[in-house]
């Protein structure tokens, strides 16, 4: 087995903290005269040891002033530990703050040598790497232009183009893939992932437990220096909210962490699904409700069907299985709202779709989704029409190399794989899949600058909306139905609804 | 010796162990090498910054002292009538390396503040300030010289070979500016006063030194302690071979090289031993 890539020892770091400020050479010769000068001593790391193998994703969770800040330091050599050793085998890569060092008379090419220069790089290498950072930043004919003349997504744009310019052995990001537009965000987020398939680690320094949860296999949590918690990423941050949650009968609550809940006018009603052990289905009979997934669905493989009748009297735009923190529709309808009468233009289902992680670094085109146009919109175009009961049907049929489909009526109308790349060995879609979070889903729990956290969870695990169209026979299915076995549920209850309106 | 040098910094770059590192000076120099093109870098974006909107640009690096010098000339040679031979060459001479040294230290602290958010953030050899600040001064210093050649030919003064001796005289200028920045780097990162008393003790300086007026008004009991100022010593090997073709005797000579050794060797020592700190306190 190779070496660790990082590997800490026991690391301690000290910062010394005047106990009075001193600041000026007289106060300071007179207190030193005096013997007066007092240090606190500030441990900002105590005792931490782990290691990185190559090519890992490793998180770094805690709250601010936990050590984490200093943690990324040390790795950047920008702090020599106290105590303890640390050894990096290869070149470290800061992504801290973008753009750092850019000087705004410069013009963007100068800049960009400036900057590779104190990245360590000589000047042949940068001159090489020009067209490359020129391209992947889009500046275009502003490279010649001034940086201050530059808007600030260009410049965290140049500053990112820059900053990965050369594949490094280790990678650190510190919260910064906030930048640019989606399209952008989505370049950076490409170069990143194939970084780490030639064998970068990167060290992820994040606020939004739901970015480390998406990203990183293994996690550590911090808190006041000491390493509390090191390994499987999900079960460090169920630690961490577990322990940072603040206790109710102890008085100290008050100095820990706030979680505020979500405002009351976003819960919804509950209830219990009724479950059928020997079909492996549960039937959401209830709308507007939120029924607890993990008994029901696997995010492996499964299928959702239900029955749908369009209404030309009825609110158009509905959503039909949907997870109410932020809408991440399983099944849903737009309108074209080109035309005034606003006709049902498209209907879609849609996998995953946690719309904070996914649109803030993929982009949206990157769900797996299936999306059909009716009559007449767009091809291909799927007949169908207004009062009539319609079948629709959403399977998926597992990780890591499967295929959703979208059937109506029986007919399979659309398929789709998913993509795996953006897949950390597939966690990431595991746990984003099919609009279903795992039992344990502690996402959206964001801590702010203030030290307070926000409870952004669901209070859902899986809900039934109807958004305003008539909705029958909601059922969830642990299996991945066949065409067959659809063919056969959309004859029986049809049968059964025929029946049911006569 | 060169392959053996490659090769250890090809090792640094890759490998590294907080626990087994050579000596902070010899760390510290090895950076240095390694990042030599930021030094580069930093030094071009000096020049090129310092009179980036202005329209005659780098011309005012040369135009600078010569204005400085025909306002003096006006002020000493007709005010106060001092009757050096070719005085605007003197003090013209005199100001090039003043600003020489002077740039290079304050600046040198003025980098190395404007430098702390960057330590904060990335790894770069802490020196490397200092040591762009040298640089940026050489530059101007070369610049300079053109100006000063000709007026020098334009006033009638001879030049001779002796005019190599300033090479060395300049290097070891260097080593005395160098030394005295990094310790005022590593001073000002820990006092912030330390800037602004700089300004006062430089201004203090430089009229104890003879920049702008000539030797022969210093009283000669004075002389001898006089004489003990590096920046006297350092300005005499600059100037005398310009001004009478000759380059100065060994008592000067081994004097200045005291200095610049010693104020090298103790700034470097100081700096590297306390680099480690600087990132807790900027």
């Amino acid at each position: 087995m190779t070496p660790p890539v990082v590997t800490f020892e026991n690391v301690a770091v000290r910062y010394r903290v005047p106990r009075e400020s001193v600041s000026g050479i007289k106060e300071y010769a007179i207190r030193w005269a005096q013997r007066k000068l007092a240090y606190e001593d500030f441990w900002a790391l105590k005792d931490v040891s782990f290691a990185i193998q190559r090519g890992e994703i490793f998180g770094v969770i805690g709250r601010n002033g936990s050590g984490k800040s200093t943690l990324l330091k040390v790795v950047a050599r920008v702090l020599t530990p106290t105590r303890g050793r640390v050894v990096l085998r290869g070149k470290v890569a800061p992504l801290l703050e973008l753009g750092a060092g850019f000087h705004p008379e410069l013009t963007g090419r100068e800049n960009v040598f400036l900057n590779s220069a104190l990245l360590g790089r000589t000047k042949s290498e940068v001159r090489e790497l020009l067209p490359e950072i020129a391209s992947f930043a889009e500046i275009g004919e502003f490279m010649d232009a001034p940086l201050r003349t530059y808007s600030t997504g260009m410049v965290a744009r140049l500053g990112f183009a820059v900053a990965t310019a050369v594949r490094p052995e280790i990678l650190l990001v510190d919260e910064v893939l906030s930048v640019g537009d989606a399209p952008f965000q989505q370049k950076c987020l490409d170069r990143m992932y194939s970084f780490q398939e030639q064998g970068t680690t990167i060290i992820m320094v994040s606020h939004s437990m739901a970015t480390i949860d998406s990203f990183c296999s293994r996690a550590m949590w911090l808190s006041k220096g000491e390493l509390l918690a090191l390994g499987n990423t999900q079960e460090v941050i169920r630690q961490y909210i577990e322990m940072e949650k603040p206790k109710e009968a102890e008085p100290a609550a008050a100095s820990a962490v706030e979680i505020s809940p979500p405002p009351a006018e976003k819960r919804i009603a509950t209830a219990e699904p009724v479950i059928d052990l020997e079909k492996q289905r549960a039937a959401l009979p209830r709308v507007h409700c939120i029924y607890p997934a993990d008994p029901i669905i696997s995010v492996r493989h499964g299928t959702v069907s239900l029955w749908l009748r369009f209404d030309p009297q009825k609110p158009p735009h509905t959503a039909i299985l949907f997870h109410s923190d932020d809408s991440r529709y399983v099944i849903y309808t737009t309108v074209d709202e080109s035309v005034p009468v606003r006709p049902l233009r498209s209907l879609t289902a849609r996998a995953g779709g946690n719309r904070r992680v996914m649109e803030t670094y993929f982009g949206r085109s990157r769900f797996p989704e299936v999306e059909v146009y009716f009559d007449g919109q767009q091809q291909p175009g799927v007949p169908l029409s207004y009062g009539e009961w319609h079948m629709i049907t959403m399977t998926w049929e597992g990780f890591p190399d499967g295929v959703m489909r979208l059937y109506i009526n029986a007919e399979q109308v659309g398929e789709t794989a998913y993509d795996r790349r953006y897949d950390n060995n597939y966690r990431l879609a595991e746990s984003l899949a099919v609009g279903v979070r795992p039992p344990q889903w502690v996402g959206e729990l964001v801590q702010k600058d203030d030290g307070t956290v926000e409870d952004l969870r669901p209070q859902a695990t899986l809900s039934v909306l109807d958004g305003g169209q008539e909705l029958k026979n909601v059922c969830v299915y642990r299996q991945c139905l066949s065409p067959d076995e659809i063919k056969e549920l959309y004859e029986s209850e049809r049968a059964a609804l025929l029946a049911e309106i006569a | 010796m060169i392959s053996r040098l490659q090769k250890t910094l090809q090792e640094r770059s890759v490998y590294y162990d907080s626990a087994n590192r050579s000596h902070p000076v010899i760390d510290e120099i090895l950076s240095l090498i390694e990042y030599r093109d930021l030094v580069v870098q930093l030094v071009e974006r000096s020049i090129k910054t310092r009179y980036k909107r202005s329209v005659l640009g780098v011309a005012w690096t040369m135009l600078n002292p010569f204005l400085t010098m025909i306002v003096l000339t006006l002020v000493f040679s007709q005010v106060f009538r001092f009757s050096t031979e070719n005085y605007p060459i003197y003090v013209l001479s005199g100001i090039m390396a003043w600003s020489f040294f002077s740039d290079t230290t304050t600046s040198a602290m003025g980098e190395m503040l404007w430098g702390g958010g960057l330590l904060n953030r990335i790894y770069v050899p802490k020196a490397v300030f200092a040591v762009a600040a040298l640089g940026t001064s050489t530059v101007n210093l070369v610049l300079s010289l053109i100006p000063l050649f000709v007026i020098a030919l334009f006033l009638g003064v001879s030049l001779h070979l002796a005019l190599l001796g300033m090479i060395p005289a300049v290097l070891i200028m260097g080593m005395f500016s160098l030394g005295v920045a990094l310790l005022l780097s590593t001073a000002v990162v820990y006092f912030a006063d330390v800037l602004p008393v700089y300004g006062v003790i430089l201004t203090m300086w430089m009229y104890l030194t003879p920049i702008i007026y000539p030797l022969d008004i210093i009283p000669p009991s004075f002389l001898p302690l006089f004489k003990l100022n590096p920046m006297y010593l350092m300005l005499e090997l600059f100037r005398q071979p310009l001004m009478h073709g000759v380059i100065p005797g060994w008592d000067i000579w081994g004097l200045a090289i005291v200095y610049a050794v010693a104020s090298l060797l103790a700034g470097s020592v100081i700096f590297a031993s306390r680099s480690n700190d600087y990132v807790y306190r900027i």
